[in-house]
């Protein structure tokens, strides 16, 4: 599998992240490697393999349906990097 | 002996027997801490006003005969990837750097409860992605043995805290080998415990179906008290496995005659070094005369485990620090012309290379087209390699293998190629996949004086039978693990 | 125009909110309203570390809006993410449902100008619901997290709806039925139901769908058919011009009366599904699905069949009283040891819906009489102690004092007339008052014949008991 610079920028655009001209390369390159790498896994018969999402056999893993005092508003908004109104602020104008 | 020379064990008799104070132990420590911390670099934040403090009260409580637990007073290390509530978290990335959590995660909750002093929060590699802690955005964690060398990683700091005796013991996280990996390049004591044994509750995600807390100690027995104390079921976390869980001191000082022991023929295969494959040998014919059965099988989907660990890890990765987009903690860029800017600044700037890579990979495996082929796959094949562990333990009670390929290795040897970076988990990521608990012990020094660990690989739940091979081999080789720093 | 030679094509996402007392992975209140953020905690606003678990109030609730869907339950389920970056949502994906569902193959059927219609339903899932944006008079936008992590199950209906008049029936019988089986109060104006219109047009008789668009976040019927109409019109519009329709997202401006295209936000729109590892698959087995069915209300589907081959109730009546949980129970109480509990139906529809002046009185039929109480009037009707008239102002007497009504009906003399000697009294007084009238009667006019009833009906302050009036009358008339 070939990996490409527009897949890497595809994908970069679906992450949320900018890349310059070197990384878009680099990770090209890197992302080969390791693509290149995961497609030793073509050669293993997976057919009716069922595909294992938890390693334990746990299931109905369910909570009470019980209030609990929520948090603090001050301590909800302690790390925001801006507030305002008792709310995460967001400058930015918010395209909906 | 000094004081932050010895083991947990030791300090907690010297304060059962009024030999010594909390006071003292965490002064020791922090005097330790002035005299190598400029060397070893392991700690990012260091919180010494509140462990004295805290030690104080611990030892006024101890005087009214209220003894908390077992580890009343005894200090500790904690990787910076565990919430600590008022205590800055970072994960060693600039995206947390002013991070101060709300809440305590549950495992470093139940050493609170049980009475031990957090000296501060450790180094590690940038969200726990890296095998040598040089991803982290604050600084290099040193190997004791050689500072010319890495700690290993992601858990370097804690690792090398332990080693460098700043901390009697630690915890760190493994995700595909990042506690085991450590210690044996720092000559410690690290174990994974079986998934879903400690919860995680507060330890921040990195690959959520195969990130595990586990601590470091000097010694086997410390290993026993501070897993016994950590290991629970949780309500909390839904992934935490609702049991009995046994006190694991009762594994010390016990025959391990009759015990079957298997040495996966590909665990010892080409990369992996001369010298640590013959100190693990060693430890097989040791453990033969001592009556246990030891055989070789063959493990052959064990080859496969790498490429499937780095789709899951980074696709789950890929989903779990997506959160880090600058509206409600952390890490906020400047200067942004629209909410879409925000994102990719805030993300460009905050996360490290490896991130970013690893984002990219895990990314594209769940992208559409391509999760068939890549992530549906591996968690196809991660069935055909749990299922090999299974079988195996039909007709074993154990897994012995090398912890990892080679011993520590210098400082930009392996940094700009993450795949041969990636090589150095081989012999760890397979139990990550799996679920089942290992842990790596001290096992032999090679011809540089560098430790070389072996790694005990247990069934689900089993780490008794790990640590009672383990306690029965470390007082076989009598080896002197203390670092010269 | 051609409008008339296009079809509408339209499939419901409707997402609606549990009324569980808790979030769905964690322990915050689901109270609407509030300050903002003050109904959070680190899971509910994804701080780095926390974990989800599941609410076992959502799982119930969901099977429940299955099984009263008609649907098949999972046995095997799983949630998963479905990831995005917006600044409502604070793990930047919503843990959702992708390949298993918890209920799926459901059909509910409406009944649209006296037509009976199945809709499918092709599946309904549990999700959490995301946070939101305020616009408060400062740049940006400020985030409160307080409805992030309710609880909401989405129900996904096939493309079988074809008019807006289909639409709204749909949605309103949802609507009743979340409400009667008590898992939702369906307040469109909190926000708490809201859907997803998929939209297309097709020429009569083309057998392909055409291509879709989606209206998002609608949560008014009226904002619904407007929106509806409006985009049926501009597809049909495009499509006679030339055009061919996009598959996009759309909203409604309500200001402007059009739907506008959302693609700016839908940029690169992979969602990367995979298994939340944080949270365990859900299995439910047989037992567990008959124990939440022994507990469902019976339904109203059920309930209008009783009360047509039970109680005798017209169709038309017994859908204006099994539609509403609140009044089917009132009906239903009140119509204890009653004979003609169509009476009862008629006092409900004629005497106290007509008082009522929205659609939401009736749904809570908060009123002041008890239904013991309402019974003992019926009672009283149906012995013939009062006429149907007087039982009408014995009615609005209750409704005002709320007193019993036999207490009114003593207290004002109300009681039927029904001395046979009496009345003939009062019968040849009237008679011979109205020889005119008398002599009409006679002449065959009928009409007659009811004025001297009446008559007798304003001498006894309508007392008289009607049918031995008439009886008298026309004795007295041979
Ligand atoms: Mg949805
Ligand atoms: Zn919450």
């Amino acid at each position: 599998m070939q990996i490409t610079r527009k897949d890497v920028l595809h994908v970069s655009k679906l992450a949320k992240l900018y890349l310059n001209d070197n990384e878009v390369d680099k990770f090209t390159k890197n992302l080969s490697d390791i693509v290149n790498f995961a497609d030793r896994l073509n050669g293993i018969d997976v057919s009716g393999v069922s595909p294992t999402a938890a390693i334990l056999p746990l299931q109905n893993v369910f909570r009470e349906d019980k209030i609990e005092k929520s948090m603090d508003r001050e301590k909800i908004l302690q790390n925001a990097p801006e507030k305002s109104y008792g709310c995460f602020w967001v400058k930015n104008k918010i395209v909906e | 002996m000094e004081l932050h020379d010895k083991t947990v064990h030791e300090l907690c008799d010297m304060l059962d027997n009024n030999e010594t104070t909390s006071v003292e132990l965490t002064k020791a420590c922090f005097n330790r801490i002035k005299d190598v911390e400029d060397k070893v670099q392991a700690f990012i934040t260091i919180t010494e006003d509140a462990a004295l403090k805290q030690a104080e009260e611990t030892d006024k409580k101890r005087k009214n005969g209220e003894v908390l637990g077992i580890l009343h007073g005894i200090p500790m290390a904690i990787k910076d990837n565990m919430c600590t509530e008022g205590i800055l978290t970072t994960c060693g990335s600039k995206m947390l750097s002013n991070f101060v959590p709300p809440y305590t995660s549950t495992a470093v909750n139940k050493l609170n409860t049980a009475g031990c002093i957090l000296l501060g929060k450790t180094n590690m590699d940038e969200f726990a992605m890296g095998s040598s802690t040089e991803n982290s955005y604050f600084k290099k964690t040193k190997n004791p043995w050689d500072l010319n060398r890495v700690p290993g990683g992601s858990s370097g700091g804690s690792a090398a805290a332990v080693a460098a005796c700043e901390a009697p013991f630690s915890l760190g996280s493994d995700t595909g080998g990042s506690i085991r990996q450590p210690a044996h390049y720092c000559g410690v004591v690290g174990m994974k415990p079986t998934y879903g044994s400690v919860s995680r509750y507060g330890l921040v995600a990195f690959a959520s179906s195969l990130d595990q807390i586990g601590p470091f100690t000097k010694d086997v027995h410390d290993m026993a008290l501070i897993l016994s104390t950590i290991t629970g079921h949780d309500p909390k976390d839904s992934t935490s496995y609702p049991r009995e869980y046994p006190d694991f001191t009762k594994a010390l000082n016990q025959d391990v005659r009759g015990m079957k022991i298997a040495l996966p023929k590909e665990f010892f295969g080409k990369g992996i070094n001369e010298e640590v494959k013959s100190a693990v040998m060693n430890v097989a014919k040791k453990y033969e005369s001592m009556g246990a059965k030891v055989e070789e099988v063959s493990m052959p989907m064990s080859d496969y485990a790498l490429p499937v660990y780095y789709l899951i890890a980074c696709a789950e990765a890929s989903s779990n620090l997506a959160r880090y987009d600058g509206i409600r903690f952390g890490y906020r860029a400047q200067d942004v012309e629209s909410l879409d800017d925000l994102y990719k600044k805030t993300r460009s700037e905050g996360f490290g290379d490896e991130v970013k890579r690893r984002i990219i990979l895990g990314t594209y495996a769940l992208s559409s087209g391509y999760y068939d082929a890549y992530y549906k796959k591996a968690q196809q094949v991660r069935t055909l390699i749990k299922k090999e562990f299974d079988d195996v333990y039909k007709n074993y009670d154990m897994i012995l293998t090398p912890t990892g390929p080679t011993v520590a290795f210098e400082f930009g040897q392996n940094s700009d190629n993450p795949l041969e970076m990636y090589m150095n988990d081989i012999c760890t990521v397979p139990i990550n996949i799996a679920g089942v608990p290992a842990m790596s012990m001290n096992c032999g020094f090679d011809s540089k004086g560098m430790p070389i660990g072996m790694q005990l690989v247990g069934k689900h739940f089993d780490e008794f039978n790990i640590l009672k091979l383990a306690h029965a081999m470390e007082k076989e080789l009598g080896l002197n693990n203390k670092s010269k720093l | 125009m051609a409008y008339n030679d296009y079809e509408i094509v339209m499939g419901l996402e409707t997402h609606v909110e549990l009324k569980t007392n808790t979030k769905i992975y964690c322990n915050c209140t689901t109270d609407f309203g509030g300050d903002p953020n003050t109904h959070c905690c680190p899971v509910c606003i994804g701080l780095p570390g926390t974990l989800p678990v599941l609410n076992e109030k959502v799982v119930e609730f969901a099977i429940r809006a299955g099984l009263a869907t008609n649907c098949e339950i999972q046995e095997y389920s799983k949630q998963d993410r479905k990831n995005y970056f917006y600044p409502d949502l604070p793990k930047a994906y919503q843990i959702s449902q992708f390949d298993l569902p918890l209920c799926y193959e459901g059909k509910v059927d409406i009944i649209v100008d006296g037509v009976k219609k199945d809709i499918g339903i092709t599946r309904i899932h549990i999700e959490e619901d995301a946070g939101k944006l305020l616009h408060e008079s400062i740049p940006g936008s400020l985030v409160d997290y307080n409805r992030g992590g309710v609880p909401l199950i989405e129900i996904v209906s096939e493309p079988d709806l074809r008019s807006s008049d289909e639409v709204k029936v749909y949605l309103e019988k949802i609507k009743t039925m979340l409400k009667y089986i008590d898992v939702s109060d369906c307040k469109m104006q909190e926000g708490s139901l809201r859907c997803d219109v998929n939209i297309s047009v097709r020429k009569h008789g083309e057998t392909k769908f055409g291509t879709r668009t989606e209206l998002k976040n609608m949560n008014s019927f009226a904002y619904i058919i407007k929106a509806i109409g409006y985009e049926s019109k501009r597809q049909i519009d495009f499509i006679e011009a030339g055009g061919t329709i996009v598959q996009e997202t759309r909203r409604w401006d309500e200001v402007h009366g059009v739907t506008e295209s959302m693609r700016g936000k839908e940029e690169a729109h992979d969602y990367r599904y995979f298994p939340d590892p944080d949270l365990m698959p859900i299995v439910t087995t047989k037992e567990k699905i008959k124990n939440i069915k022994d507990t469902l209300p019976e339904l109203p589907e059920a309930k209008k069949e009783r009360y047509i081959g039970q109680f005798g109730l017209t169709p038309y009546d017994a859908n204006l009283i099994a539609d509403y949980k609140n009044v089917a129970e009132f009906f239903e109480t009140s119509i204890d040891g009653i004979k003609t509990p169509k009476t009862v139906a008629n006092m409900i529809i004629g005497d106290i819906y007509s008082r009522f002046d929205t659609e939401e009185e009736k749904e809570d039929f908060n009123i002041p009489v008890s239904p013991s109480q309402f019974n003992e009037l019926v009672k009283v009707i149906e012995s013939g102690m009062i006429s149907n008239s007087i039982g009408k102002k014995v009615l609005e007497e209750m409704w005002e004092t709320g007193k019993a009504p036999m207490q009114i009906i003593e207290e004002k003399g109300l009681k039927q007339m029904d001395n046979q000697d009496e009345l003939r009294e009062i019968v040849r007084k009237v008679l011979a008052a109205n020889p005119q009238a008398v002599e009409e009667y006679k002449g065959g006019k009928e009409k007659a014949f009811m004025s001297l009833v009446g008559g007798v009906m304003k001498e006894t302050k309508g007392k008289a008991n009607p049918q031995m009036v008439n009886d008298v009358m026309k004795e007295e008339l041979k």
